[in-house]
């Protein structure tokens, strides 16, 4: 196995640590020169993109791995987190390209699409190996770039375009405060490295000096912040609806899902949950009330709000904001329970990542219903546009169901098991005899919204079974769409009757890395 | 090697196939849908009767420890047993994880402990659920048979739900991991929305909706509750567990431990105190031993409120299920606009869902607050509902109305036997779900095929007379009328003098005084209840013959009817002259959810047993 130097000195040896991402950043290009030529059809593009994917994840996964031997120097990880990130990423690439397969992306844009869509997915990956503030903000703003083409790429209309620089606007908003906090963290430890950082907040307080600058929180908040607008969390999703809404089906469901999943994972290595040092215990208890209170609100506002809506996409955006708060749930847990994570079965870190992969596949489906529904000699935009599913596409319309059933909770799916373990973790928080603690209560609001939200996903069951449609609906034939469509179906079952590997796999990448001994990091540290 | 475990496999999994099958078969296949699905619950009765016979026996030669106080709950024939040997305490668990939690690799050649965190698939029979699951399969064959005529309409899919429904009941009861109970008990929901939101009334898909959002709302704080005791439960030593019996062996300890310290620290600072001191003395250092007796108060007063917290969270999902008054509009809705055979199993199974989960969850994972609480939040709850369904019923013209109120009247009824916590009203609430699925359902099963004959008028003011014209009919719901009022001989009668012992034996406590008003209630529910059944009884039956829509011949009771509703009215009989078999194999398990309240005299225990 290559081992490389710990301080890395050339942009080379960076190459060596980033190949898979490298291979789609290739075949970025590929398609980008390859849009040039106007008379391919969109099913031989969508053929290299998933042939790219494919070599990366046999690269991530077959191919041996450098060894970065100190995690405080080296700018990319190759913990369990960071491979569980890059196959999730590249899986998920799979995934979308196959969800591309649609009328909504004319053969003409289809290539640079697919090419922004990779570079997305290369982003994703880098995000959840970021071990430094610089990468990781580039890897954010690698996912967000393409983003902004991609929603206006497949329809060049009004809608599209408003959507596209509200979610522009706010990006570069979010962005700008990411980078705000970032600075202080940087200024307090006076290093760019998460790992480094992380300890050194940590060290600094054990250390008996007083506790944390003021500044620190300040830093915190505003990582939380900038970050909080990629998950959709309130009060920085108002982006959603209106961008849901009115972009076109196909990049909404890649924006409802990838930038949501790398927020997550970002949040999660800035906030330091899996160094071997848990650097939360820094921010305590400031980041606890901050994400209590953030998951608090998402949560119900988002439930509360999507029970208003008529239009589907409007619907799965309020949807998304909510599921987001869920989430918070469990990063919110996490900060109390990340120190003692060897004895607890769920810490918090590792439902949320289980409920993100969860999220993905039922989102992505219930999306992908609705990306073959739709077609424009009969939209299907509002909620009566559903009417009588059931008898004209009873597939489409049990697809639909598995999807919506997860989506509140209902036991045998994915949403299920992820609820379960978030909000057990939340019970878990007040180890005492006590059940007033603060996290028990937000499972209990957890609880209420789950109910919230079965409102409004049971009405639109209800319209596809109960009610006879007034006009039929005119399905697109997309066979990559079906394929994905019975991957994310697949997975919803899979993840809530058998969930043993992916709890594992999860549980593994969620787990503290192991603290480094103590002579061993004398010894490989250059400056002493 | 004994056939029992695979016998509750075939039970639970012999459905779920079936309906596959039948939601295959497509539409236009109405008649093999139900032939089909007649067979799978004849096969599945079938089972059961083996499992009765099988399971009875050992249960009632089970013998109590010499201190009447067993740890907790030991069910039998579980599949995947960590122990072959039944002598062994090993043999009552399981070993089939569903959901692991645990991941710490095993050194190679030593086994997966076997208490690792994991929610297990769990199943087992015991006193407590061995009567409902025969209960459920009883009533399975009735509700097919009620469903042959009246559903034509995409009867695979019926069916199909049908079937799925009954794999959700029967999980319900034979589950023993509280994840596991919890996740039948959503997965009733699914074919119930169907069920009612297709094939119903005219108001049935709000009537649906309302059935599904209320259930899930409460079952979803109950998930919390259940959770909360988990965590509460779960040590570095004790890792965590979603066991039901480990779980209460866990609570019981834990409430006993706090008793004890509590009392042992109040005794020693008593025998330490020194002489009364001036109390206007502020400075006066405190008395020795007071900050343990402090702490050890603390700690009980900790204990209560989570108790209280899991007790009253528990209790919502289950209250909603019964349901209980406050929370019981989803009903009236649901009860009317559902297909005739669901509004049955709605009553006599699902109700008792409610009522189960109370006996086998609320009340054994929170023994304190169960006596602290019980009584007066959920016995008022249930003596209100008791006279509150009984006006109700007696408001109503809509037969099927009328029993659905009378169900909320009955099941009120149960709540409160449960929740006195004495042997002999746990006993009846038992009792009285068994006996009540099989009065009401009766009742529920002959109106509708009552309603079937005038083109499903079931108006009750538009008939008279009618026991001149379907004579067996008029038997029958007299039968099971009289059952529902407590008639002595039928069954209700036994498990409603058990009920009104035990709350009668619940003022024998010391800090209750309540036990008489609310029996005094429950009484007057049953004169209420009588008089309401009884008119309506002359109303319909008896009197000069009126019938809507003219004359013209109507067929009495056919043969399919006969099949469905005979075998009801034979238990309603059967179950009032010998419950005492019932009676035997309950008392073990019975006695664990009794145990905090075992200091009352055992006289009461054996009392009004016919």
């Amino acid at each position: 196995v290559p081992t490389t130097d710990p301080v890395i000195v050339s942009l080379w040896d960076v190459f060596g640590l980033a190949r898979s991402e490298f291979i789609l950043l290739v075949e970025a290009c590929i398609l980008f020169l390859g849009a040039t030529f106007r008379t391919v059809p969109r099913s031989m593009w969508s053929g290299v993109a998933v042939a790219g994917l494919f070599i990366a994840l046999l690269d991530a996964l077959v191919l041996p791995q450098p060894q970065v031997p100190l995690s405080t120097v080296g700018p990319l990880l190759f913990d369990p987190l960071a491979r569980l990130s890059r196959v999730l990423a590249l899986a998920l690439g799979v995934v979308l390209v196959f969800a591309s397969d649609t009328d909504e992306l004319e053969d003409r844009v289809a290539p640079e699409y697919l090419g922004c869509l990779l570079l997305a997915v290369a982003g994703m990956s880098l995000v959840g190996r970021a071990n430094d503030l610089v990468v990781l903000y580039l890897a954010l703003e690698l996912i967000s770039i393409p983003t902004y083409v991609m929603l206006a790429l497949p329809r060049p209309d009004a809608g599209a375009q408003e959507a596209t620089v509200k979610y522009f606007l706010l990006s570069v908003l979010s962005s700008a405060m990411l980078l705000f906090g970032l600075s202080y963290l940087y200024g307090l430890a006076g290093t760019t490295n998460v790992t480094a950082l992380g300890e050194a907040l940590v060290r600094g307080l054990d250390s008996g000096g007083p506790s944390l600058p003021a500044v620190t929180l300040i830093g915190v908040a505003m990582v939380v912040a900038g970050l909080g607008f990629k998950v959709t969390a309130v009060p920085f999703h108002f982006y959603a609806p209106d961008v849901y809404q009115g972009a076109p089906i196909t990049p909404v469901a890649f924006l409802a899902v990838l930038p949501k999943l790398a927020g997550i994972f970002a949040l999660v290595r800035l906030l330091g949950y899996t160094g071997p040092v848990p650097a939360v215990q820094a921010f305590d208890p400031h980041l606890m009330i901050l994400l209590w209170i953030m998951a608090a609100i998402t949560m119900t506002l988002g439930n509360v709000l999507a029970l208003l809506q008529d239009n589907l996409q409007r619907i799965l955006a309020y949807s998304s904001i909510a599921h987001a708060g869920y989430m918070l749930i469990g990063l919110g847990a996490a900060t109390q329970l990340a120190p003692r994570a060897a004895t607890e079965p769920v810490f918090g870190v590792e439902a949320v990542l289980f409920y993100l992969i969860a999220y993905a596949a039922m989102t992505l489906g219930a999306f992908g219903v609705l990306q073959i529904l739709d077609t424009p000699q009969r939209r299907v935009e509002t909620v009566d546009d559903l009417a009588g599913l059931y008898r004209t596409e009873p597939v489409l319309a049990l697809f639909m169901s598995l999807f919506l059933f997860s989506l509140i909770g209902m036991p045998l799916t994915a949403g299920f098991v992820g609820k379960f373990m978030l909000f057990y973790s939340a019970v878990r928080v007040s180890a005492g005899d006590s059940p007033f603690g603060l996290f028990p209560l937000l499972a209990l609001l957890g609880a209420v919204n789950a109910a919230v939200a079965a409102y409004y996903y049971l009405r639109l069951v209800g319209v596809m079974y109960f009610r006879e449609a007034l006009e039929p609906v005119k399905p697109t034939r997309s066979v990559g769409g079906w394929v994905a469509l019975g991957a994310c179906a697949g997975l919803t079952l899979a993840l809530g009757v058998l969930p043993k590997p992916v709890l594992q796999a999860t549980r593994n990448a969620a787990m503290p890395a192991p603290a480094p001994a103590v002579e061993e990091v004398a010894a490989s540290d250059p400056q002493r | 090697m004994s056939v029992g475990p695979t016998l509750l496999l075939v039970l639970l999994g012999l459905p779920l196939a079936a309906a596959v099958a039948v939601a295959l078969l497509g539409r236009g296949r109405a008649e093999a849908a139900r032939v089909i699905a007649l067979f799978v619950v004849l096969i599945n009765l079938g089972l059961t009767v083996a499992l009765v016979a099988n399971a009875a026996p050992k249960l009632a030669a089970r013998e109590l420890p010499a201190d009447g106080r067993p740890l907790s709950f030991a069910p039998i024939m579980v599949p995947g047993a960590v122990s072959k040997d039944p002598a062994s305490e090993d043999s009552h668990r399981t070993k089939w994880e569903l959901i692991p939690l645990d991941f710490t690799p095993q050194k190679p050649g030593v086994p997966r402990p076997t208490n690792a965190p994991a929610v297990r698939f769990y199943l087992g029979v015991d006193g407590i659920n061995l009567w409902l699951v025969a209960l459920t399969s009883l009533l399975m064959v009735s509700a097919v048979l009620a469903s042959w005529e009246a559903i034509t309409e995409r009867a695979h899919e019926y069916y199909a739900w049908l079937l799925v429904l009954a794999t959700g009941m029967t999980g319900v009861f034979l589950a023993f991991d509280i994840i596991l109970f919890y996740v039948f008990f959503e997965l009733t929901l699914i074919p119930l929305y169907f069920l009612v939101g297709v094939w119903g009334g005219s108001g049935r898909r709000e009537a649906a909706r309302k059935l599904f959002l209320y259930t899930l709302a409460g079952s979803l704080i109950t998930l919390i509750g259940a959770l909360v005791v988990v965590g509460a439960t779960a040590s570095e030593k004790k890792p965590a567990t979603f066991e039901i019996p480990e779980l209460v062996r866990r609570v019981h300890d834990m409430s006993r431990e706090a008793h004890g310290t509590l009392a042992a620290a109040e005794q020693k600072q008593r025998l330490e105190a020194p002489p009364p001191r001036d109390i206007d003395d502020p400075d006066a250092p405190p008395p020795p031993g007071s900050d343990i007796a402090q702490q050890s108060r603390q700690r009980y007063h900790d204990l209560m409120t989570l108790q209280a917290f899991v007790f009253l969270t528990l209790c919502v999902g289950f209250a909603v299920k019964v349901p209980l008054v406050p929370v019981h509009t989803w009903l009236p809705d649901a009860y009317a606009e559902a297909p005739l055979p669901i509004t049955f199993l709605l009553s006599a199974v699902l109700a008792k869902m409610g009522t189960y989960g109370i006996l086998r969850l609320a009340i054994p994972l929170a023994p304190d607050a169960a006596l602290s609480l019980g009584l007066p939040v959920l016995g008022s709850l249930g003596v209100l509902g008791i006279v509150y369904g009984a006006f109700c019923a007696f408001g109503q013209t809509d037969l099927r109305r009328l029993l659905a109120y009378s169900s909320v009247s009955h099941l009120g009824f149960c709540v409160l036997g449960l929740v006195t916590v004495t042997v002999a009203g746990l006993t009846g609430g038992l009792l009285h779900m068994v006996n009540h699925g099989l009065a009401t359902g009766l009742l529920f099963l002959l109106i509708g095929m009552l309603a079937d004959r005038y083109g499903g008028n079931r108006e009750g003011p538009a008939f008279s007379g009618l026991a001149a014209k379907f004579p067996t009919m008029a038997l029958l719901v007299m039968l099971g009328s009289l059952a529902s009022v407590g008639l002595p001989g039928l069954n209700s009668f036994v498990s409603e003098v058990l009920m009104l012992a035990g709350v009668v034996a619940s003022d024998a406590r010391p800090g209750d005084g309540r036990g008489w008003t609310l029996a005094v209630g429950a009484a007057a529910g049953i004169v209420l209840g009588a008089w309401y059944t009884m008119t309506m009884l002359r109303n319909v039956f008896f009197g000069p013959l009126r019938e809507p829509g003219g004359g013209g011949p109507r067929p009495d009771l056919n043969g399919r009817e006969l099949v469905a509703a005979l075998p009801l009215a034979v238990f309603c009989v059967v179950l009032g002259l010998f419950p005492t078999p019932v009676l035997k194999s309950v008392e073990r398990d019975i006695a664990v959810v009794a145990t905090p309240a075992a200091a009352q005299p055992p006289a009461v225990a054996k009392t009004p047993v016919p």
